[in-house]
């Protein structure tokens, strides 16, 4: 029997991550990983991920108009707008990916995201 | 530069739906500029399509590969030789020397464009790509101050504006700059606006599509073989 799988958190160094470090969750169903800037994320490399390992990603990028790197968290917003219509197109389900703007003073929607994704 | 723009997925799809064993091609010349067919673009559909797959339960997978450019036969046969089964079908997402040359190679594989091949032109900036070339094969852009208007101009005219020039835009679209304006602005800037006063002889179009299919030799570039 192959093991359920889990849920990857990309976490913005600058919003995501640092909320994350507060928090204090422990996630059981979830992998972390802290990223530079969710500008950097590749459609090819999400696909990559949930092809073979991740059953959901969820991206935590800065608040809008207050990205480290100005426009990553756009540029985020946009790749993952347009891999969500080339999944709807293919009848995907479009939930397996998941994308949040979020400052480092949103603890309790940061909290609510990881919940959820835990349940 | 070659502009291309990725089909639909839906419409990719349709091409592999009855095959196996499927390859994307990605080129990494003029397709990955235009963030539509390179490397990246090329694993980005077997992705989608692996997935699509999946949910499916079919045992059918998709396997992505690119070479430096599809247009030369050096690099599409290195992705051949990588091949350990001939796939049953390519994608290839070069334009459409591109696919034409993987067809060339594979043979007996058949390859789908994975990309529509829209116009010469030039990346503005990240993700703007205007037309500013249509390989007329006789460039006039000595006399119009370095602006094309055989392809800028939306009727190709040689020797000054049409009535339907106003404000600086064209008749056809006020989105369009009307290419005379940019060519007398420029010659203006240049100051060489007596370049407007040069008529430009009536275009021989044979070095265009008006010629048939057209080649190109390089003479001191082709050995020939056979010569003792």
């Amino acid at each position: 029997m192959t093991a359920k799988r889990k849920n990857l958190f990309l976490l913005c160094e600058n919003s995501g991550y640092l909320l994350f470090e507060k928090a204090g969750i422990t996630p059981n169903n979830s992998d972390i990983r802290e990223i530079p800037c969710a500008g950097r994320v590749e459609k090819n490399e999400l696909l990559d991920l949930l092809e073979n390992e991740y059953r959901k990603i969820i991206i935590v990028s800065c608040f809008e108009g207050a990205c480290h790197y100005v426009y990553g968290n756009k540029r985020c917003a946009k790749k993952i707008e347009a891999l969500k219509k080339d999944l709807t197109e293919l009848s995907l389900d479009t939930e397996i990916i998941e994308f949040h703007s979020l400052s480092a003073n949103m603890l309790e929607d940061f909290r609510e995201i990881i919940n959820k994704a835990e349940s | 530069m070659i502009v291309v723009k990725r089909k639909p997925i839906k419409e990719i799809l349709e091409f592999v739906k009855n095959s196996k064993n499927i390859l994307i091609a990605g080129c990494g010349t003029c397709a990955a500029v235009c963030l539509e067919g390179g490397e990246k673009e090329a694993a980005e559909i077997k992705g989608l399509l692996n997935l699509h797959f999946k949910n499916e339960d079919k045992n059918i997978s998709a396997l992505c590969d690119s070479a430096v450019r599809l247009c030369d036969p050096e690099f599409v046969k290195d992705i051949k030789l990588k091949c350990n089964v001939l796939p049953d079908v390519i994608i290839s997402l070069g334009c459409g020397a591109g696919v034409q040359m993987v067809s060339d190679i594979f043979e007996s594989v058949p390859v789908f464009p994975g990309i529509n091949t829209t116009f010469l032109g030039t990346n503005d900036e990240l993700g703007v790509f205007s037309e500013k070339c249509q390989g007329c094969g006789e460039c006039i852009l000595d006399k119009t101050g370095g602006i094309c208007p055989v392809s800028r101009c939306s009727k190709s005219l040689l020797n000054g504006p049409c009535g339907g020039s106003s404000d600086g835009k064209c008749e056809v679209d006020d989105t369009i700059d009307c290419a005379w304006q940019l060519i007398f602005d420029r010659l203006k800037t240049m100051n060489m606006l007596d370049k407007m006063q040069e008529i430009i002889p009536v275009k021989d179009w044979r070095t265009s599509r008006d010629g048939g299919v057209r080649a190109m030799v390089k003479e001191e570039a082709v050995i020939d073989k056979n010569e003792e």
